[in-house]
C-alpha cells in the first residue's frame, strides 16, 4: 500500500480532504485555478440540485432543523413536519431517572414566527414532569419553559444568537420535596436571558461564545396534605430556596455542522444549566459544552 | 412575513399567557414560633432556686403534677404527635433532627408542617374520626434549612383517648396551648422521644378537669417536672423509691416516706439545703 506520490501531492490531498470535512471553499470548485480554463459549451448545463446544506445550528438558536427532517442527538430528539414547526423530547431529562428515583417524561414544541435573510424569531415551549410520591406523601412537580429565540446576522460570517425564557414552576401537594433536589438543582420560576456570537468560518466550522443569566427567580411553594392514620392529617407548606441566586455561566467553543452530523464542544465557566428544563446547578464549577446529533 | 406572523401569533399570546397566569405566592407564610419555652428549658438546664431544707411543699407538688400527667397521659398524647410528625416529615425527605444542618450546595427548606388530629373520642368502640371529640393541631417549622427546636399547638375541647397497657384506654380532655422543646431528634418511636413540654389550659379526665399551666421533661426513662420554689424553680423528678430534686445548690435525693432530702455525695460542689 505504499503511496508512490511526491510529497507535494501527498500534502495537497491532505489538505483537500481537510478542506471538505470542514467545508472550507475549494479553489478547484471555483474554477479559479491558474492556467486552466473552461470553456463554456453551446449550451449550458442544467443546474445541479441545491447541495444539502450543513444540519442547522438549532440549538440555543432561532433556527429549526427543516421540513420532513429528524434530529436523533443526545440533548434533543426533534421532528420537524413542516419548515416552521418542529417538536420532540429531551433525553437528559429522561436520562435524570438512572441518577434519582424521578422519572422526568417531556416534550416540547419549536415554532418559527419569523424567517428572513438576516432575521429568524421562533418561539419554544416545553413541559417537564416529575412524580414526587411516595408512601407518606403525594406530590407533583410540573415545569414549563417558555422561551424567544431571536437570531440576527450583524455581518456576513457573524451571527448574534439573543434568548429570553421564562421558566413557569408548579409543585402540587408537598410529596418528597428531597426529590426535586437532583444536584442541588431548585424548582423555581425563573427568567433567564442568554446571548450566543456565532463566527462561521465555513459551511462547517463555526466558533461561537455563549453566556447566560437568570435575572428572577422565585422558589416555587409546595403546599399539600395527607392523612397519616384515620384521625390525623398532615399540612405542609415547604418552599426550597436556592443555595445560590442569579447564576450565570459563559462558555466558548467550536461547532462543525456536517451533512447529516452536528458537534458542539467547549467549555467555559459558571453555574451549568441542565439544557432544556433550563434548571442551574448551585455551585461554581467549569461548565463543559457539547452536543451531538444526527440529523436524516 | 404578515401572515406568517399571524398564523403563529397565537402561539405568542398562548406562551404569554400561561406566563403570567404562573404568578404565585411567592413565599410561605411562616407562623410565629412561642419563644416562652425556650426561656423555661434554660430553667430545666439550669435550675433558678434552691432545694429548700424543708422539701414538703416541693415534694408535693412534684407528686401533684406527676398525678396530672399520669391521670390524663399528656405525654403519651404528645409523644404520639411528635411520632406522627416525624412520619410526615420523612414522608417529604426533610431533616427530622434540629441539629441537622443543609448540605453545601443544597436547597434551603423553608416552610412549615402542621398536623391535624381529629380527638378519638371516649367511646372506646369508635374506630373513625368524629369532629364532636376536639381537635389537636402542632406545628413544625423549618427556618434555613434547619428544624426548628420549638414545636407548639392548641388543642380543642379535645377528648382523647389514649391506650396503655393491657389493651385498656385512658380518657383524657384536653382544651389549651402546648409548647414542645426538642431534646433531640423526633423519634419515629413515641416512647423514645426527648422533649420538653409546656402546657396552658384545661387539664383533665372524663371525671374531673382543672385549668393549670405547667411544663415537663420527658429524657427516656426520665421524666422531670418544674417545682416553683421560694426563690426560683427547682427540677424534681420521681425514680423507684425515691424523688430527685435538683436546684442551684445540687441536686438531692429526696425519701418520700420522711419527705427529707440528702445531698449525694457527687453533687455538683453544692451546699447541704439550709
Amino acid at each position: 500500500m505504499n503511496d508512490r506520490r511526491s510529497r507535494p501531492a501527498r500534502l495537497a490531498s491532505a489538505l483537500a480532504l481537510a478542506a471538505t470535512l470542514l467545508g472550507l471553499p475549494s479553489a478547484r470548485a471555483r474554477g479559479d485555478e491558474v492556467g486552466v480554463v473552461v470553456a463554456p459549451a453551446a449550451a449550458p448545463p442544467a443546474p445541479a440540485p441545491p447541495r444539502p446544506d450543513a444540519v442547522p445550528l438549532d440549538e440555543n438558536t432561532a433556527r429549526l432543523i427543516g421540513r420532513h427532517r429528524l434530529k436523533l442527538g443526545v440533548l434533543a430528539f426533534d421532528y420537524a413536519p413542516t419548515e416552521w414547526l418542529s417538536f420532540g423530547s429531551d433525553p437528559p431529562e429522561w436520562a435524570i431517572r438512572s441518577v434519582t428515583s424521578v422519572l422526568v417524561p417531556n416534550a416540547h414544541v419549536k415554532g418559527q414566527l419569523l424567517r428572513t435573510p438576516s432575521v429568524e424569531v421562533s418561539g419554544r415551549v416545553a413541559g417537564y414532569y416529575a412524580n414526587i410520591n411516595n408512601t407518606e406523601a403525594h406530590g407533583h412537580v410540573l415545569i414549563l419553559p417558555f422561551t424567544l429565540y431571536l437570531s440576527t446576522r450583524v455581518a456576513r460570517p457573524l451571527w448574534l444568537h439573543f434568548e429570553g425564557a421564562y421558566n413557569w414552576a408548579r409543585g402540587s401537594g408537598a410529596g418528597d420535596v428531597a426529590k426535586t433536589d437532583v444536584w442541588g438543582t431548585v424548582v423555581m420560576r425563573t427568567a433567564q436571558l442568554g446571548i450566543m456570537a456565532e463566527l462561521r468560518l465555513s459551511r462547517v466550522v463555526a466558533l461561537f461564545a455563549r453566556g447566560r443569566y437568570q435575572a428572577y427567580e422565585t422558589p416555587v411553594i409546595f403546599q399539600g396534605g395527607g392523612m397519616i392514620d384515620p384521625f390525623t392529617r398532615a399540612q405542609a407548606s415547604l418552599e426550597a430556596k436556592p443555595a445560590a441566586s442569579h447564576p450565570a455561566m459563559g462558555v466558548a467553543g467550536v461547532a462543525l455542522t456536517w451533512r447529516h452530523v452536528g458537534l458542539v464542544a467547549g467549555a467555559g465557566y459558571g453555574h451549568y444549566f441542565v439544557p432544556g428544563a433550563n434548571l442551574a446547578l448551585p455551585y461554581n464549577n467549569v461548565v463543559p459544552e457539547g452536543s451531538l446529533w444526527v440529523l436524516f | 412575513m404578515g401572515a406568517l406572523l399571524a398564523r403563529h401569533g397565537a402561539l405568542a399570546a398562548a406562551a404569554v399567557s400561561a406566563a403570567a397566569a404562573g404568578c404565585g405566592p411567592s413565599r410561605v407564610d411562616l407562623p410565629p414560633i412561642p419563644m416562652e419555652i425556650v426561656a423555661v428549658r434554660s430553667s430545666y438546664e439550669s435550675p433558678t432556686g434552691d432545694v429548700p431544707a424543708d422539701a414538703v411543699a416541693p415534694l408535693a407538688a412534684l407528686q401533684s403534677r406527676l398525678a396530672t400527667l399520669d391521670a390524663t397521659h399528656l405525654g403519651d398524647v404528645v409523644s404520639t404527635l411528635l411520632a406522627s410528625l416525624r412520619q410526615r416529615l420523612d414522608g417529604s425527605g426533610l431533616p427530622t433532627d434540629p441539629a441537622t444542618t443543609p448540605r453545601e450546595h443544597r436547597p434551603i427548606i423553608v416552610g412549615s408542617v402542621t398536623l391535624d388530629r381529629t380527638c378519638r373520642g371516649w367511646d372506646d368502640a369508635r374506630t373513625t374520626p368524629d369532629p364532636a371529640n376536639g381537635t389537636i393541631e402542632v406545628t413544625g417549622e423549618y427556618q434555613s434549612g434547619m428544624l426548628q427546636k420549638v414545636i407548639w399547638g392548641t388543642a380543642t375541647t379535645c377528648r382523647e383517648r389514649v391506650d396503655v397497657a393491657n389493651g385498656a384506654a385512658v380518657h383524657a380532655y384536653l382544651d389549651g396551648s402546648l409548647a414542645v422543646y426538642l431534646e433531640g431528634a423526633l423519634a419515629s418511636d413515641p416512647t423514645q422521644a426527648s422533649y420538653l413540654a409546656g402546657w396552658s389550659g384545661t387539664i383533665g379526665t372524663e371525671n374531673a378537669t382543672a385549668s393549670v399551666t405547667f411544663d415537663f421533661r420527658v429524657v427516656p426513662p426520665q421524666l422531670e417536672v418544674r417545682i416553683p420554689v421560694a426563690d426560683g424553680d427547682v427540677i424534681g423528678s420521681i425514680g423507684a423509691n425515691m424523688a430527685t430534686l435538683r436546684g442551684a445548690n445540687g441536686t438531692y435525693g429526696c425519701s418520700l416516706q420522711t419527705f427529707t432530702c440528702e445531698l449525694p455525695s457527687v453533687a455538683r460542689g453544692a451546699a447541704p439545703p439550709p
